[in-house]
């Protein structure tokens, strides 16, 4: 059985379930008719007041969906009011947003927007259409640390870091501040981590937000970069990348497919990649040349990539714990190469206490037998 | 009714209409305000640069009204002055209004302008388990809750 047949992605955490597939498909279809007869299905099933968190950040493109049509039904309500929640969120994330975006535009820091911020601009073109919980900047390795500087004397507070990236609360408010796009680009040699860097930076495109100028990365390398982070095992079920990939194949962009296989061959993330596109091919009719997945197709997984996307894509609690502790030593090395550190055990061991949110250094061996117990 | 024009209080005070509400946010303080459909519609001539007297006859020529709807005007316009959402200013933009498409089973009644102040409440509430079946921001009252 394929890992990606509908049967075996019941387990709902890596690839959507048969139930929301039927949500997904209410969503995407173009057809309005068919759109209503998968949302009266996925109705059949679902009871709305025990839906899960991932099906839940859909019901704004739900109701978008529903209110040009002749449906009356109690729960359009509920669906606004999560479209309304959504929107204000974005609303009151934008007012921190725009300072921090404000500021590096004064002191020349480009800012490339990523994720959620960028696709509610550019493709969901609603910010109620789009829930999100941070927002994502790129910076230039170069700038990272006047970045840093200036998100602190903003009044944010540094949080976990890591191999690519720098989480910052304010107010509740979180924002991750990168300078690498992905914590792969950390597992290359150093000459080829400058080298895919500078090929995201060269392709970015100009983005507007209210009086704002800043970047996000072109179509093509967002479709990639949505891909990468998306179809992984996730307790919030991931199905919201499926929306944001078709959302973008839906605008009349020009997908460089060379390039975006060329980036997959060579940041080793071929099998995350070659799923994605299938399924979206698959269930969603994703306008996905099949040349580019027959060249997915032709690709060979080494033995750790193999190991690190069997690991990825199962429930945590399953997780062999071998694989496990192989994923967080991993993590560790692009955490000492992205940010420039000597890898060692001390190093290791406190990354570890940040990563499980442990307190002191002395509950690690507990943690882990307890991690290793859970896994057996 | 001497006449009056006015301005929205931006950039910390936006709007989004959905469907035929209108939303106001208070970015600095974070309060959400809800306005009904004819509280919509007088944003919206406000937006446009309408003074009072150019919302009353405008309100009135579309609702085909005889009664005289000043004073429900004037009242909501203190309300929208007193939440400083707007502010009386003294230049006159508005030059024509742009049509405003209106559902044609909806009839005046007097707009009216609901006001939620609890940030953390608003973003924290969840928007199916515990809200009324209007859905977010409507809480559930306890009693339904129970």
């Amino acid at each position: 059985m394929s890992l990606m047949s509908s049967e075996n992605l019941s387990n709902a955490g890596c690839w959507p379930s048969q139930t929301q597939e039927l949500l997904l498909k209410a969503i995407l279809t173009c057809n309005v008719e068919e759109s209503i007869n998968f949302w009266q299905e996925w109705q059949k099933l679902v009871n709305v007041q025990q839906l899960d968190y991932g099906s839940q950040r859909l019901l704004p493109m739900l109701y978008n969906k529903l209110k040009t049509t002749d449906i009356t039904h109690p729960d359009l309500k509920i669906y606004k009011g999560v479209y309304r929640q959504a929107w204000y969120k974005s609303q009151m994330m934008l007012h921190k947003a725009l300072p921090v975006l404000q500021t590096f535009q004064e002191n020349n820091i480009k800012a490339i927007i990523l994720k959620g911020l960028a696709l509610a601009v550019l493709y969901y073109k609603d910010y109620g259409l789009r829930p999100m919980s941070d927002f994502d900047i790129l910076v230039p390795i170069e700038q990272k640390n006047s970045a840093i500087k200036m998100m602190l004397s903003l009044g944010w507070e540094e949080g976990f870091s890591w191999s690519h990236s720098q989480c910052f609360t304010k107010q509740e408010q979180k924002c991750d501040l990168h300078w690498h796009l992905m914590s792969d680009i950390c597992s290359l040699k150093p000459n080829e981590t400058n080298e895919v860097n500078k090929e995201f930076w060269k392709a970015i495109v100009p983005l507007q937000i209210k009086e704002i100028s800043a970047y996000s990365l072109c179509p093509t390398d967002m479709i990639f970069h949505i891909c990468v982070h998306g179809a992984w095992w996730n307790p919030v079920a991931p199905l919201r990348w499926i929306v944001d990939v078709m959302m973008i194949l839906r605008e009349p962009v020009v997908i460089d497919w060379s390039r975006l296989v060329n980036q997959t061959y060579k940041l080793q993330l071929g099998l995350i990649i070659r799923n994605a596109f299938n399924y979206l091919k698959n269930y969603f009719a994703a306008p996905i040349p099949d040349e580019v997945l027959k060249k997915l197709d032709d690709y060979k997984p080494s033995y750790s990539e193999q190991l690190d996307y069997l690991t990825k894509t199962s429930p945590t609690n399953e997780r062999n714990p071998l694989a496990a502790f192989w994923v967080c030593y991993r993590e560790y090395r692009q955490y000492t190469i992205g940010n420039n550190v000597k890898p060692n055990f001390l190093g290791f061991v406190k990354f570890l206490r940040d990563r499980w949110g442990i307190e002191k250094l002395s509950e690690i061996p507990l943690h882990s037998i307890k991690e290793i117990w859970q896994r057996l | 009714m001497q006449e009056k024009f006015f301005q929205i209080n931006s950039p910390q005070v936006i709007r989004e209409f959905f469907d035929d509400e209108a939303v106001i946010v208070n970015l600095e303080l974070g309060i959400y305000y809800s306005l009904d459909s004819i509280g919509a519609i007088v944003w919206g001539l406000i937006e446009q640069g309408a003074s009072n007297t150019q919302i009353v006859e405008k309100l009135s020529q579309m609702f085909k009204l005889s009664t005289n709807i000043e004073k429900d005007i004037e009242e909501f316009i203190d309300l929208l002055l007193k939440e400083e959402l707007i502010a009386a200013t003294d230049n006159a933009s508005l030059t024509s209004f742009d049509s405003i498409n209106i559902d044609n089973k909806l009839t005046y009644s007097k707009p009216t302008l609901n006001k939620y102040t609890d940030m953390q409440e608003l973003l924290l509430l969840d928007p199916i388990h515990e809200v009324d079946e209007e859905g977010w921001p409507n809480i559930k009252s306890k009693q339904a809750a129970k």
